[in-house]
């Protein structure tokens, strides 16, 4: 039979081939291309603060055609890692972890040195995340660049965990699981130049945020209390997600929180 | 007996206005067919049809008197045939059906219809489940999933368990459609990733369409698509009971279903109900990330992947006087699944430990239902062979995304866990006049969406399509053309646009209102290839198509928890355009040993709407980077092939695909373009009721990639299969992925976050069939 559209569908693919390898576009990821040596820079290893000061992160951000925008987004580091720029922390007990940062700003050229300036909360203290991110006019988006802020606090009282069921959770790999009924010991510190006028140490589901455990340590204004003590939690206690939770006030009335999570099965 | 008039034989037909439109439109390829044809005095050409339905009959054999030449009809049911001396006489024979001798007309096409033996016993009417479109093909088997798999051009995206979503030549979500009972599916196929809730088990068969531009599957099958068939009457009067029970190791699912249905004179009705709870989805990984944080997965399970689905179907099928036919019928499906925690708002490692329950699931988590009826009424035939038909749908889709309020990110903690609600009221009618010779016909859908939730992603809106469709068989040439016109609006939508501290610092407009009219339409050629050896049949076609923007694409503006992005509509974009060529061929059936199949096809694409990557970032903490529906020239091209041989008690098959996609100003691919693959089994009978299949799916590395896209590694998953066909039921074991290897599944979004599909599962499953024969009365 006669039979002729392979002239056509030859004919549409060629057009199509010739369009396709007329293509061309910038694919080139924006970096950080900031000096190595900075202390107050991305690429540092790490960054100092200190609660109730300001902390300044400049950088120089390169595209080879047009950058468009750096998101800074700063969080706490607890309950997940980064892949890169991050170095183990092991255990840390974290204070005034919802305090966050995410500001976005517009870049231009190929070459822009950009700071973001950082109030560091009073009520903060532990390991927060910097993470850079990068996107040109194309919308290449750089690889994120990550570093982290540890923030020292002389404001608060603090608390220490130097034992827990008589492990150190600095050892931890994980979430801890406690059982139903279980008895846990944990023996630490809390301590306060001012004082420590109230400290509390609970654990209270998630869920429903009930406290089914809670012992006040009575302080009674020392600057320094060792303290072990058995955390008991119910027979009953529903399985999920608990916090233990350590509540602290110093003579000058500062109160602070901070805890950790805990699998009760 | 049916009467055959000088009319029919002549295919005369009463042309309307519309009909003489396109009567002209293809006027000169008419005349360049009459002036080939009218130099074959002694030849004859037609069709031949059911009486009672018009469906073409295929292969019916047709001898012309008194040269004795023989022929058979083709997919179209036509024929042409020769005497050198003149034909005085046709006689038709096929099974089934009544013999019939005719004497030609005046002119040198005669269509005959044929009468069904069938309808000498007054049983309703069986009808073939060939699909209205030529280059349909019948998909097998029971688990949707492996079907997709193992066909090439096509492949599954698992969103869980009867939830279908195929993505078809490369494209995914409204780019195909999905009919059922040639209803088009419009609820719940927002976004790229949602599919719509129906079990296989409980439908009578599948079929997939490829590529763009169907007369009768309305505008969204760009890529193609799928029709599902419900469960037709049994060529005998009698009962029916389809039961099977199911358990897969690896996520721990259970299924069951039961199908009864009963053929009577002149009715048929079915019932069917099907079940399923699953627990987490087991992979073989140990981490994923997002927005740069990582996270440990314990016991190698994606937490808060369990759930349970419900589905039930009824329909009745009633012939009436004069021929008339009614049928109507009803689907239910309910599905209640966790989401893994990781994809809504930013997760804490202690959000993804294995809830202790197997099946029960907490928040995050979807809860999507859907009811849908559908009725059709249609005529018998008249003396001119021609019919009518109406069909009308309503349905009811609803999803409820369910999350703790505190992924809301800034602002007010919500006061409730719906962080997104989508409630849709979708309606179809249709009404067709099939002839001999063309087929005209209208299609209305509308679309009612009213969203609600604290995690704004689209506004409510409202949508209306008009068609007008035409269809004509001009010997091996079958043509089509429908004029669109969608009309659609939204309404907008804003909200205060908080800081970290939780203060006002603007206003976050998230959609305007906006109306639009938006005209549209394709038209379409296809010719059946048959050449002279008979060796092999294929069809070849040329389409120009469009499709109007979906109201996703118009009006999205919000995080994405299926694809973990923010994603942002235009409600500017215009139609996307498209020509498309295509082109398929098959062995004929025959005693040779190699069967084997080849597809393949081009488009140019204007305007094609592509989500691709802003130079701007979300302004919440939990999304990334905006990704932006814009409109690109694009050209795409693939290639199918399968092959399949038997050998006494051994088979084997292969199945292969390929297929490219560009953006044309990058020279960049389009996003989650399916890499080649090719899916090979070897099988063997054992003994009488064993059989063994060994299989390999072979994916290659993925590298034709989007803007900021990764490329993805081929891997090999082999399988293993064995069935026992008894006469109480038929038992088979079936291994998925039997090295349990970790594999990106490069057209998942979950890859985005680095988790691998899921790892090896084993599933065992029992089915029976009961029949339970009637007399005839």
């Amino acid at each position: 039979m006669n039979f002729s559209i392979s002239n056509s569908i030859m004919a549409l693919a060629s057009v199509a081939i010739i369009f396709t390898s007329c293509g061309k576009t910038d694919t080139e990821f924006p970096t950080v291309c900031t000096e190595a040596g900075s202390e107050t820079s991305v690429l540092a290893d790490e960054i100092e603060a200190i609660a109730g000061t300001t902390v300044t992160i400049t950088d120089v951000f390169c595209d080879n055609e047009e950058l468009s925008e750096v998101r800074w987004d700063i969080h706490n580091a607890a309950d997940h890692s980064h892949e890169e720029g991050e170095s183990e922390e092991g255990f840390v007990l974290h204070s005034g972890t919802e305090w966050e940062e995410l500001e976005t700003t517009s870049l231009t050229g190929t070459r822009s040195t950009v700071s973001i300036t950082l109030d560091i909360p009073l009520t903060s203290r532990g390991v927060w995340d910097v993470v850079v991110s990068l996107v040109d006019e194309a919308g290449n988006a750089g690889t994120d660049v990550v570093t982290q802020m540890h923030i020292e606090n002389e404001h608060l009282p603090e608390f220490t965990l130097s034992a827990v069921n008589g492990v150190d959770p600095a050892t931890w790999t994980g979430e801890p699981e406690w059982s139903a009924g279980a008895s846990v010991t944990l023996s630490g510190m809390v301590k306060d130049e001012d004082g420590v006028a109230a400290a509390v140490i609970s654990v209270v589901h998630e869920a429903d945020e009930t406290t089914v455990w809670e012992l006040s340590l009575e302080p009674n204004g020392v600057t320094e209390l060792e303290f072990i003590v058995d955390a008991l939690i119910p027979a009953d206690a529903e399985a999920g997600e608990y916090h233990l939770e350590m509540t602290a006030t110093d003579g000058a009335g500062n109160a602070m929180e901070t805890g950790f999570h805990v699998e009760v099965e | 007996m049916l009467a055959f008039s000088p009319a029919q034989a002549a295919g005369v037909c009463r042309c309307g206005v519309i009909r003489m439109l396109l009567f002209a439109f293809f006027l000169v390829l008419n005349w360049t067919m009459a002036v080939a044809q009218s130099i074959q005095h002694s030849e004859i050409n037609g069709h031949i049809l059911r009486s009672e339905s018009q469906i073409p009959l295929q292969n019916v054999l047709v001898v012309a008197w008194p040269c004795g030449q023989i022929t058979a009809t083709d997919r179209f049911g036509f024929y042409q045939i020769e005497c050198p001396v003149g034909i005085d006489s046709i006689t038709c024979s096929a099974s089934f059906f009544e013999t019939q001798t005719v004497l030609p007309g005046p002119g040198d096409h005669v269509d005959i219809w044929l009468n069904s033996l069938d309808v000498q016993l007054d049983q309703v009417s069986i009808e073939s489940l060939r699909s209205p479109e030529p280059e349909a093909q019948r998909l097998l088997g029971r688990d949707l999933m492996q079907a997709l798999d193992r066909t090439p051009g096509l492949q599954s995206l698992d969103l869980g368990d009867a939830m279908m979503q195929p993505v078809v030549r490369g494209l995914v979500g409204s780019r195909v459609a999905l009919l059922e009972d040639g209803v088009p599916q419009q609820g719940g196929r927002w976004g790229a990733d949602h599919g719509i809730l129906a079990d296989p088990v409980l439908y009578g068969s599948m079929e997939w369409v490829p590529g763009g531009g169907h007369l009768w599957m309305g505008p969204e099958s760009v890529g193609g698509g799928l029709r599902l068939m419900s469960p037709k009457p049994s060529e005998k009067l009698g009962e029916m009971t389809e039961c099977g029970a199911s358990f897969r190791q690896g996520d721990q699912r259970v299924k069951t279903h039961a199908l009864h249905s009963v053929t009577r004179n002149n009715q048929f009705w079915y019932v069917g109900v099907s079940g399923s709870a699953f627990g987490n989805q087991n992979i073989p990984q140990t981490s994923f990330s997002y927005l740069g944080r990582s996270y440990a997965l314990a016991d190698r399970m994606l937490p808060n992947t369990s759930g349970r689905s419900i589905h039930g179907a009824a329909g009745l099928e009633r012939l009436a006087l004069r021929g008339h036919k009614v049928e109507g019928s009803i689907r239910v499906s309910d599905v209640v699944q966790g989401l893994f925690p990781g994809i809504v708002g930013v997760p804490r490692q202690g959000d993804l430990d294995a809830q202790p329950q197997t099946y029960l699931s907490g928040i995050p988590q979807q809860h999507a239902t859907r009811v849908q009826t559908t009725g059709s009424w249609k005529s018998g035939a008249s003396n001119l062979g021609s019919s009518r038909s109406v069909k009308a749908s309503l349905a009811w889709n609803r999803r409820l995304e369910l999350a703790p309020p505190h992924a809301h990110g800034w602002g007010p903690e919500p006061d409730s866990n719906l962080s997104l609600s989508l409630d849709e009221w979708t309606g179809f009618l249709e009404s067709v006049r099939r002839g001999p010779h063309g087929t005209w016909g209208m299609q209305l859908e509308g679309l009612v969406v009213a969203t609600s939730g604290w995690e704004f992603l689209l506004p409510s809106h409202r949508r209306i399509r008009g068609s007008v469709l035409g269809e004509k068989s001009i010997g091996i040439h079958q043509l089509g053309i429908r004029a669109d016109l969608v009309g659609t609006e939204q309404v907008g939508h804003e909200e205060p646009l908080y800081d970290a501290d939780g203060s006002i610092v603007g206003s976050d407009r998230r959609a305007e209102a906006m109306q639009r009219l938006i005209p549209g339409g394709m038209v379409s050629w296809l010719m059946n290839v048959e050449p002279t050896s008979s060796d092999w049949t294929g069809t070849a076609s040329v389409v120009i198509y469009t499709r109007a923007p979906s109201n996703y694409e118009l009006g999205a503006h919000g995080i994405h928890h299926g694809t973990f992005r923010f994603e942002q509509g235009n409600a500017a974009l215009r139609s996307e355009k498209a020509v498309e060529a295509r082109f398929q061929a098959s062995s004929a059936a025959s005693e040779t040993k190699w069967n084997w199949r080849i597809q393949a096809f081009s488009a140019l694409h204007r305007d094609f709407i592509a989500l691709g990557p802003s130079a701007t970032f979300a302004p919440i903490s939990h999304a990334g980077q905006v990704y932006t529906f814009e409109a690109v020239n694009a050209f795409r091209t693939g290639f199918e092939a399968s092959l399949k041989t038997s050998r006494g008690a051994w088979s084997a098959s292969a199945d292969g695909s390929l297929l490219g996609q560009w953006d044309v100003a990058t020279g960049l691919g389009l996003p989650f373009t399916t890499p080649a693959q090719v899916y090979s089994t070897v099988g063997r009978s054992i003994r009488k009721h064993h059989q063994l299949t060994i299989s390999c799916r072979a994916i290659a590395d993925a590298n034709l990639t989007a803007r900021n896209e990764a490329p993805t590694e081929g891997t090999l998953l082999w399988g293993v299969g064995w069935s026992l066909a008894r006469k109480a039921g038929t038992w088979s074991i079936n291994l998925h992925n039997a090295s349990n290897t970790a594999w990106l599944d490069h057209t998942s979004a979950y890859r985005a976050l680095g988790l691998v599909a899921q790892g090896r599962w084993m599933q065992i499953s029992f089915t029976t069939l009961v029949k339970q024969s009637n007399k005839i009365k």
